[in-house]
Order: structure tokens, then sequence, then C-alpha cells
């Protein structure tokens, strides 16, 4: 009896059989990752590389006013340095010791609360730590009581996400208070205290100073 | 009289070695795309996999692969001293239990309160609060306060230590105990210091599977 097929077209047609079974499972293995990564982006957002040597940054909603989140992509080697307006700059990445830094993602938070009668609470996590503090008067207390939805906020990546050159000023947060506001804290405070007031009460910055005069405020938009 | 043929007998070509026929050319491209295919996808997934990993510690959802086993996810800390999981218990009977005195003692502390925590999906908080004179552990589930633990000011120490059992996400054993958080306190002006890894007082919160009780014969 002659056979049909010759041995070589059973042997190829067997191997495709069998590579067939294996895109089937590697794709549905896929598409179980893929549902993966969308149920994960819904919480963290999603932050497209477009460039490994740049700071990526975006907003996260914490559906809470004066609580704030981010997530930051750093590039390999570059340590998140706060910027203290009023003190010298404190290292907030984990110091690398000499050692070669990774590329990495990181979620920085800033969260304030009212205390039971004294100055605010602030909470701010950094990339390996966190702690917590008064922050403020106990005046700016009383005025933002109740009222932290009035602050006037400039969050870095909140309308988009953002990417920022890594000898660039990383400015993520500034917190103002409004005019009706600054007018009623004003009445609380003494001379001194109005001398020496910053309009912007609170900021999170980190990197080197700007080198020249910010235009928009806003990092380069990511497309 | 038939006419002498002149046809020359067909002479049919010589095939080469290599030479293969359509069919099996069809059959080599598909072969070929296959594990092509396959090479491919298998790199696509590696992308994916590191993605996810990033994802996973960036997010921490909860994930359930096997509904047998318990998961659980430890949600970013929004606060000092505010601990967030997501816990899935397969089905079953377990307890939630609370200790404050003994820890960290293999394996478990004495209990010092416990409660039933059904099967199913919960988000589980624990808070640590001084209140005037008071300290107070509080255990929530599912946005209600469920267990609160009280001591004087001074148990909680001037530091504190804790061992995060769970860093991120994962699945274990339904049979086995799971450890959401083991805290320690320690006093710096304790007359009677104690060494690490001593027993101390602090705060041991665990869930724990409770066997099914057999029915009497």
């Amino acid at each position: 009896m002659k056979l049909k097929y010759k041995p070589l077209d059973v042997i190829l047609l067997l191997t495709a059989l069998v590579g067939g079974v294996f895109v089937w499972r590697t794709g549905k293995e896929q598409a179980r990752i893929r549902a993966k990564i969308e149920q994960m982006t819904r919480t963290t957002g999603d932050l497209v590389i477009t460039d490994p040597d740049r700071i990526h940054v975006l907003a996260l909603d914490t559906g809470e006013p004066l609580h704030f989140a981010w997530r930051i992509y750093l590039p390999a080697d570059y340590e998140l340095i706060r910027r203290e307006t009023s003190s010298s700059s404190v290292t907030v990445s984990p110091t690398s010791g000499g050692d070669p830094i990774p590329a990495r993602e990181v979620i920085l938070r800033v969260h304030f609360r009212e205390s039971a009668d004294g100055p605010l609470n602030l909470y701010e996590r950094h990339e390996d730590g966190s702690h917590r503090e008064y922050f403020g008067s106990v005046s700016l207390a009383k005025v933002l009581h109740g009222r932290f939805d009035k602050v006037i906020v400039e969050q870095l990546g909140a309308r988009k996400a953002v990417s920022v050159d890594m000898d660039e000023p990383l400015d993520l947060l500034s917190l103002k208070l409004p005019a009706d506001l600054e007018a009623e804290y004003f009445k609380q405070i003494s001379a001194v205290e109005r001398a020496e007031y910053n309009p912007q009460f609170f900021q999170y910055c980190f990197g080197p100073e700007a080198k020249k005069p910010p235009t928009s405020g806003e990092g380069e938009p990511i497309r | 009289m038939s006419e002498p043929s002149n046809a020359s007998p067909v002479v049919r070509p010589v095939k080469s070695r290599w030479q293969i026929g359509l069919r099996s050319l069809f059959f080599l491209i598909l072969a070929v795309s296959a594990w092509l295919g396959v090479i491919r996808n298998r790199a696509q997934t590696r992308e994916l996999e590191l993605r996810l990993d990033n994802l996973r510690s960036l997010s921490r959802e909860l994930e359930v692969d096997d509904p047998s086993q318990i998961a659980v996810a430890k949600k970013h800390d929004e606060w000092m001293s505010e601990d967030r999981w997501d816990v899935y218990l397969p089905p079953g009977t377990y307890r939630l239990c609370v200790a404050t005195e003994l820890i960290p003692t293999a394996p478990f502390p004495p209990v010092r309160k416990s409660l039933p925590i059904a099967s199913g999906q919960h988000r589980i908080a624990v808070d640590q609060r001084i209140e005037k004179e008071t300290w107070k552990g509080v255990v929530s589930w599912d946005g209600s306060k469920r267990l609160t633990v009280e001591e004087p000011k001074e148990f909680s120490g001037d530091s504190s230590s804790t061992s995060d059992e769970i860093t991120i996400s994962e699945q274990r054993s339904a049979s086995e105990s799971l450890v959401l958080s083991r805290i320690t306190f320690s006093n710096s002006s304790s007359k009677t210091p104690v060494g690490p890894g001593a027993p101390s007082n602090g705060l041991m919160i665990w869930i724990e599977p409770v066997p099914e009780k057999k029915p009497a014969r």
C-alpha cells in the first residue's frame, strides 16, 4: 500500500500543528497578562516611557483634597534629591554608595490631615521610607479647617503624563492659599510672620534649581 | 496496419535530492510560520511579564489566580501606622486574631481577641492611635470597626519595628495561617531591655482557618 503523504510531509504537518498549539497557548497566556496589566493600570495610570533617559511623571487620583500621589519613572543613576526652599537639600533616594542605580518606577505621596486642635499633620512617602510631621502654624490649620478643597494646587503630571530632563528641576507640587483665605490668614498672624510669608505655603521639589525662569510650570507632555 | 509510433518514451525529470513538492513546501511554510509565531509570542510574553512585575509592586492589586487559595495584597501606605490589605479567603471557616503580648514568638503568641471572618474578598485595615493617655489598635474590615485593643500610652514604647509578612501580593495555602502584620514595640528607657527577637509587646494580626466541627454520632 502506497502512503498518501510522504514522511517529510507528515513531519512538517506535525511540526506545524505542534507550533500552532504553542501559538494558541502563548497567545492565551499573553491575553491573561494583558488583562492583568489593564486592571493594574486602572489604579496606577499608564505611564509610557518614551525616553529612558528622562524622568516621567504621572499624578494619580487619590480622591481626597490635599492628598497627592505620583507614579514616577526615574532613569538609571538618577538620585531623587529634595530641594528645600528654606534649608539645605536632603537626599530621599536610597544612597547608592557608588554603585550604579538602576532605572526604576516609584510612587511618591504627600498627604495632609487636620489634627485635633494643633497644626496640620503632613505625611510624606518617599522612594524608600516615609515620615510624618506637624506642618505650618496653628493659624494656617485654622484657616484651612474644612476648606482643603479651596487651596490652589499646581501638581506636575496632573493633566497628563509629562517628562522632565534629569538636569531640570522636578517640581512636583506647589500649594497656595486663595486670596480670601490669605486675607483671613493675614489677620491671624503677626507682622513678622507676614514679612516672612511665602505665598506658596508648601512646595515639593526635587533636583537642581531652575537655570532659567519657568515658562509654563509644566514638564514636556509625553506624546 | 498500424503506423509505427515515433513518439519518444516519456522521460520523467530526475528529481534533485533537495527538491520538494508543492505540498511539502506549503507544510514547510506553515511549520516555519507557526514556530516564528511561538518565538515572537514568547518574546512579547517576557516583556509583558516584566511590565506586570513592575506594575504589581506599583498597583498592589489583589490577584486571585487560584480560587482555592488565600490571596492577599498589601496596599500602599497612605499614613503612618495605618495598614491596609485586600484579602480573598476561599470557601471555609476563618477567624481573625489579634495579639499584643509575647510578640514575636513561634509560631503564634496567645490570642487576645478574635472574630470570625467570612470567606470572600475583604479590605482589612489596622490603625494604631494614641488618644490622650491610651494606645489603641483598631482592626476594621469592609469599612466597619470590628476589634479594638487598648493599652496605656506607654505600651507602644518609643520605637517600633514592623515585619511586613506580605510585601506586595501573593497566594498562599488556605490551610495555613496568614500573618498580616507583626509589629513589636520597644522602650529605650525600659529597665529590662529585650534583645532582638525576644518576645515583646506589640500588635500582631493574622487570619487562621478554623477546623470545622464534625457532627456528633
